[in-house]
């Protein structure tokens, strides 16, 4: 399965569904989802700025959850756009390193990442989420 | 998706969902809307979640009321009203919103159209050059550690000793501008690095800074009231308390995830904490904060258009013409400890307003002494380059929706579908053809924020008038729009 990600309806916020061969791989699609559809412009010839992940959670939902409202926390919080380098999930903790660039521009902002209806699952083929965002 | 014969006419503008639709609902649903706004309510997820909030939030007194401009939200339904039990109720974070506090305020300036018309693109300009949109750059504020403190605490107090606000604008901001009981201990670290920054900043979406005028009056008394006059130039700000409040959300929806009773719920945005409980009462504390500092933004978003005003009318106009002065701040993303009156008993409750407006009728003890008489005022933006009004709370509000009423338009398409229907320069182009400046952050967010992708606000109004949720008091027109 390649990866890739589209934009699915909802009334009002953002819903997206990603797709990936493995969980790490899902958790960086939807990153590059989110950045894609928020019109994330950096500063790619700042020095990168490198973060460590920490994310405790039990389930995937959660973890997908979490991992992107860590990047929407350090976006506002530091002016940078971070990005998954490496992702391990063992089932209660998400570890991993992201790399950051300044963000020059955005056209949109989403606030958070919500667990309304969230939905990840494992297929033969790969991983599936679908999620939605409140912008 | 619920289907119209599973709602009950009351009259032509209530509708109701009994509890016999769902062996779990506590408390039936009450949607207030005409035929045709029934119809789009019927066309998402939106009285779905509104029967789902019937079903899982403890302590449901009355019924869940939803507004004529609802639609799908996450977890709870916007345009919701819920209100549970004091003190063995609960209290749910997704039913206030990830924009804690976000909410409306109209300001109204003696400039006609006529004296304004020949500024409007420099006013636009100047609106848009000094109100930072803070969309991943944060604002231009500097804000110590003891200011974000004292902003949680004090709220607008805060503003008016930084030279941010008058002591009038204080008389008439819901709850004076700083709700009690907020506790900057109940906040954590993150939301406070998250916040810090994006004081007095805009933000994005559909929050927008938007040039008026009073188009029509329909009640002379509470116009007066709030000094708006036919032909007179208005401001409006939508905005919210930014990624402090986002992050407060996030931190009490993550909490809540771990809790035993939020197992089953039919929506992990559900979650919610006994407000008897610990994690309940911290919920109350942080998110009164972040209520604060949603009053506070406006303020100093309204200190940077009275700057504007000052900037293209000092020496033009007479101060008085020019100088913006407060009609009203309202929350419509909150949850508030009231008492209100179910089944003939006053009964103390804990009301949801998730993209819904406190409308307390005539004479009610928390109105400041000016809108006793006539009612609380209520502003509902129209979508952007349509229409925008100024409502008044009534005894039917209060005898219907918990003292609540609607907040806006309401969207009715998604934002993928707009996108791919509505181009942002073409719109931009419409818009000004019709006489309208608008400054825009981004055309892909321009294009979202279509007037096709929301709902006609005159049918709302229709049909909150109808109801009894409030009265007409003023239509307004835009002149100018700044989207961040």
């Amino acid at each position: 399965m390649k990866a890739g990600f589209r934009e699915r309806e909802h009334t009002a916020d953002w819903a997206l569904e990603v797709w990936a061969p493995t969980f790490a791989a899902l958790l960086r699609e939807a990153a590059r989802g989110v950045e894609q559809l928020s019109g994330v412009e950096v500063d790619e010839a700042a020095p990168p700025r490198r973060r460590l992940l920490h994310v405790l959670a039990s389930d995937p939902e959660t973890a997908l959850i979490e991992f992107l409202n860590e990047l929407f926390y350090l976006r506002d919080a530091e002016g940078w756009w971070y990005r998954p380098e490496t992702l391990t999930w063992d089932g209660q903790t998400l570890r991993g390193s992201l790399l950051g660039h300044p963000v020059r521009r955005m056209a949109k902002e989403v606030k958070a990442a919500t667990y309304h209806q969230v939905q990840v699952r494992s297929t033969a083929e790969g991983w599936r989420a679908v999620f939605v965002m409140d912008v | 998706m619920l289907r119209k014969q599973d709602l009950r006419p009351i009259d032509p503008y209530t509708w109701e969902i009994p509890t016999s639709f769902h062996r779990q609902m506590q408390v039936p649903v009450r949607l207030f809307a005409n035929e045709r706004l029934l119809a789009y309510a019927l066309k998402d997820e939106a009285l779905q979640q509104a029967v789902n909030v019937a079903r899982a939030l403890p302590g449901l007194v009355g019924f869940v009321a939803v507004m004529p401009d609802v639609h799908q939200g996450y977890g709870f339904p916007i345009g919701g009203v819920a209100a549970t039990r004091w003190p063995d109720g609960a209290i749910s974070p997704g039913g206030v919103g990830y924009d804690i506090g976000c909410g409306v305020r109209l300001l109204v300036s003696g400039l006609t159209f006529k004296m304004a018309a020949p500024h409007l693109d420099a006013l636009a300009d100047a609106l848009n050059a000094r109100i930072p949109s803070g969309v991943g750059r944060g604002g231009t504020l500097k804000v110590s550690h003891a200011d974000l403190t004292a902003v949680c605490h004090q709220g607008v107090r805060w503003a008016l000793e930084k030279g941010y606000a008058t002591p009038e604008d204080l008389e008439r901001i819901e709850s004076q501008g700083a709700m009690a009981g907020a506790d900057f201990g109940k906040v954590s670290q993150r939301a406070k690095e998250r916040g810090r920054p994006q004081l007095g900043t805009l933000g994005a979406g559909n929050h927008f800074v938007e040039v008026g005028l009073v188009e029509q009056v329909f009640d002379e008394a509470a116009a007066q009231a709030m000094g708006l006059r036919e032909g007179l130039v208005t401001v409006m700000i939508h905005t919210g308390s930014r990624g402090f409040g986002h992050q407060i959300c996030s931190d009490y929806v993550r909490a809540l995830q771990g809790e035993p009773y939020v197992r089953g719920l039919p929506d992990r945005d559900l979650a919610y904490a006994p407000l008897a409980t610990r994690l309940g009462q911290n919920y109350l504390a942080a998110m009164r904060c972040a209520a604060n500092f949603a009053f506070v933004n406006r303020q100093v978003i309204t200190h940077q258009a009275r700057a504007a005003f000052e900037h293209v009318f000092r020496g033009v106009y007479a101060p008085e013409a020019w100088w913006l002065r407060l009609v009203y701040d309202l929350h419509h993303n909150t949850a508030k400890v009231e008492t209100h009156r179910v089944g003939g008993k006053r009964v103390k409750v804990c009301v949801h307003r998730k993209g819904a407006t406190r409308a307390f009728g005539p004479g009610h003890p928390d109105l400041p002494g000016v809108y006793r008489p006539v009612g609380q005022p209520v502003l509902v933006p129209g979508s952007m380059g349509t229409a925008s009004w100024v409502l008044v709370g009534t005894e039917g509000s209060m005898a219907r929706a918990f003292g609540s009423t609607c907040h806006g338009a309401g969207r009715v398409m998604s934002r993928s579908r707009a996108k791919k229907q509505v181009r942002g320069a073409a719109l931009l182009a419409q818009l000004e053809a019709e006489g309208i400046h608008v400054r825009a952050g981004s055309m892909r967010g321009l294009a979202e924020e279509a007037p096709s992708a929301y709902k006609d606000v005159d049918w709302v109004v229709e049909s909150v008038v109808g109801a009894g949720l409030a009265r007409q008091v003023a239509r307004l027109v835009p002149l100018a729009v700044i989207k961040g």
